[in-house]
Parts: structure tokens; sequence; C-alpha cells
């Protein structure tokens, strides 16, 4: 048996098939994920490494293994679509922790919050002042939504009744050099209106330009690959700082 | 346009549906690599003709017959390792030695034992 060869083989299979499961199973972000998602990639994950180097058993059972988690997580999340008391049992219930103004202990009690892990997800929603916050709602997947007083809102322009322009999407028509001609037809712009664009900001050719976009206002953001500005080490520039 | 839109689908769920199906098959071929495909890969065939030779107590034939196995059990093994126990490929060289060592020594009794333990082992692969 050429372990090594055997090991490149197995490898191969475990990568290639996670990466298939891993797609089919969906695109939620790693912070968004529930204690059930997580403790359900690490299983399907542990599975996809024993396929690849344990040879004390052989590779089917592995990868059947791997593909029943990975329907079984498949069939959670569609009934979990169809069924919201499904959804409650895998992913459990946001829990109120601040209500009112008024911290909910028992709720911290049975969600084994305390008060620092409180303290902290309110700082990093940029709440250093309690009495700032209406309500704190502890998610499913750990992050705190904060819903501050209303007096602590930032003023916004509907607020002191101001007219705004639209702002929408931007287009990406420059990346790396390379004109995106698909966009381009997209907005209904030419390449010659594009050559005319970068020659008012003194570029020749497309080439030079790294990024380019234009905004939802018209204006086209370009960055070129010369920026004019000394490289230096970030540790330097902080420490001119 | 909406053609265009429906190969792009029938290519997204091949790409998913394609390499499982061939790691499947390929996981479970083991039977099928087990089958001589050539000359002198003919493992369950070398262990029979050994056999013939040891109940006969043809003693140099029986080791040539060992060689021709010995030849024939690399060739599958390489075929079948990717899915194969390691445990079971090396119970079965390690059996395959012990032959050798009845075959030389002329033991007819230790060497049929064998025989039958190789050939219930080597009927354990890619099962």
């Amino acid at each position: 048996m050429n372990l090594g060869w055997v090991v490149v083989m197995r490898g191969v299979i475990s990568f290639v098939t996670l990466l298939v499961y891993t797609n089919i199973l969906g695109k939620q972000q790693v912070g968004k994920l529930t204690f059930f998602d997580f403790i359900t990639g690490i299983t399907i994950g542990n599975l996809a490494g024993s396929l690849t180097v344990d040879f004390d058993s052989r590779a089917w059972p592995h990868f059947v293994g791997l593909s029943v988690w990975a329907v079984l997580a498949m069939l959670a999340q569609f009934i979990a679509l169809k069924s919201r008391w499904w959804a409650r049992i895998l992913g459990g219930e946001p829990v109120i922790l601040i209500e009112n103004g008024h911290i909910l202990e028992q709720n911290m009690a049975q969600c084994r919050f305390r008060y620092d892990d409180l303290l902290m997800q309110l700082r990093e929603k940029d709440v250093f002042d309690l009495h700032e916050v209406e309500t704190a709602i502890l998610e499913t997947s750990g992050a705190l939504s904060v819903l501050k007083r209303s007096q602590d809102h930032p003023v916004t322009p509907r607020d002191l009744h101001l007219p705004t322009a639209y702002k929408g999407l931007g287009t990406m028509l420059i990346h790396e050099g390379q004109v995106l001609s698909g966009h381009l037809i997209r907005v209904r712009l030419t390449p010659e209106w594009l050559s005319e664009q970068l020659l008012k900001q003194s570029i020749t050719s497309p080439h030079d330009v790294a990024l380019a976009i234009l905004g939802s206002d018209g204006k086209l953001f370009v960055d070129t690959y010369r920026d004019g500005v000394p490289v230096e080490p970030v540790d330097d520039q902080l420490e001119q700082q | 346009m909406r053609r265009s839109g429906v190969w792009r689908k029938i290519i997204k769920w091949a790409v998913y549906v394609v390499p499982i199906t061939v790691f499947v098959l390929l996981l479970n071929a083991g039977q099928l690599l087990k089958r001589p495909m050539g000359t002198g890969d003919d493992v369950r065939g070398s262990l029979s003709r050994l056999e013939e030779s040891v109940l006969t107590e043809d003693w140099q034939g029986a080791d040539a017959a060992w060689e021709r196995t010995h030849r024939a059990v690399g060739i599958v093994m390489r075929r079948v390792q990717v899915d194969a126990e390691r445990d079971e490929l090396q119970d079965f060289s390690e059996e395959l030695a012990r032959l050798r060592g009845a075959v030389q020594a002329g033991e007819r009794a230790a060497a049929l034992e064998h025989i039958s333990v190789l050939k219930a082992l080597y009927d354990e692969w890619g099962r």
C-alpha cells in the first residue's frame, strides 16, 4: 500500500466532496451561523479529514458518513424553510436581554450570558452608555441587535426634511486593467465614452487602471496602479503617527 | 436566452452530481478492480494453481505459483488501495509470507491452511 498516493487520492475525493456539499448547503456567513450549524460544520469537516487519512477503515464508510451529515443538514434547512416550529428547534429563538432600558436577568441567565458579555457586545455596537439602549436582543447567531432610544438616534436628512440624490449600487467598468464590456453594455455606455472619461483624468490606457467604478450619480471613480504615494511598511506609518 | 439559462442550470448541477457519482462508483469498484484485467493479475486463479501444486506435493511448482501469486497481488493491491483498509491488505501480505514459509518447508497441511485463509481474506477485499 503506497500511503502517500492513497492520501493524495483520498484527499482529492474528500476535498471535492466537501466543496460540492458546502456549495449546496448554502451561503450563510460564518458569523451568522447558529450553534447547530457550527457543530454540523465541524462534524462534516472531521469526517472529511478522517476520509483522507484514516486507513484503519475503508474510505467508503467515511464517504457515506459525510454524505449522510450533509444530506441531513440540507433536509433540516429545507424543513426549516417550510416550518417555523422546526426552524425554532434547529436554531433556537432570539432572546430579549434589555427591554424598555431594563436588563432582564432571568433571560441573561437562561442564555448563560454574563454582564461583561453584554457590555462588550454593546460596545461593539458603539453603545458605551446603557441609558441609550431601549431594547437589546440576543440573536440565534450570538450577535446582539440593539435598538437605541429615539432621542439617541443620529439625525438623518429625513428628520431635517432635506432633499437627497438617489444613491444606488455602482457598476464596475475596469478591473485590473481589463475593460468589462458586458458591464459597459448593461449601463448603455461605449468604450469610446470610457476612453474619453479616462483621458479627462490624463489616463491614456485602461491597462493603467486598477479599478474603475461608475457610481449611480454618474461619477466615475478611477484608481490607477501609479498612486504617487511612497510605499512604506505599515509599521513605519504607525510609528510616524 | 431561455435555452442558455436551462443549459447553465444543467451544467451547474452536473458540476455537483458528476464528481459525487464518480466517487461513489470509484469507492465501490473494489469487487470489479479485483477481477483479472490482463495477464498476471489473476490472484484467485494463481491461488488455485498453488493449491493444486500443494495437493500433489509438487513443491517446485508450488514455489513458482507462489511467485506468480505474489506478483498478481502486487498489481491488484495497487488498483484497490484507494478504498481498501490498511489492515486487510497487511493481513493478506503476512499470510502470503507465511504460505511461502510453508511451501519452502514442504508442509502440506500448513500450506493448505494458509491458502484457505488467503482465499477468505481476498474475498473480503472491497466488500
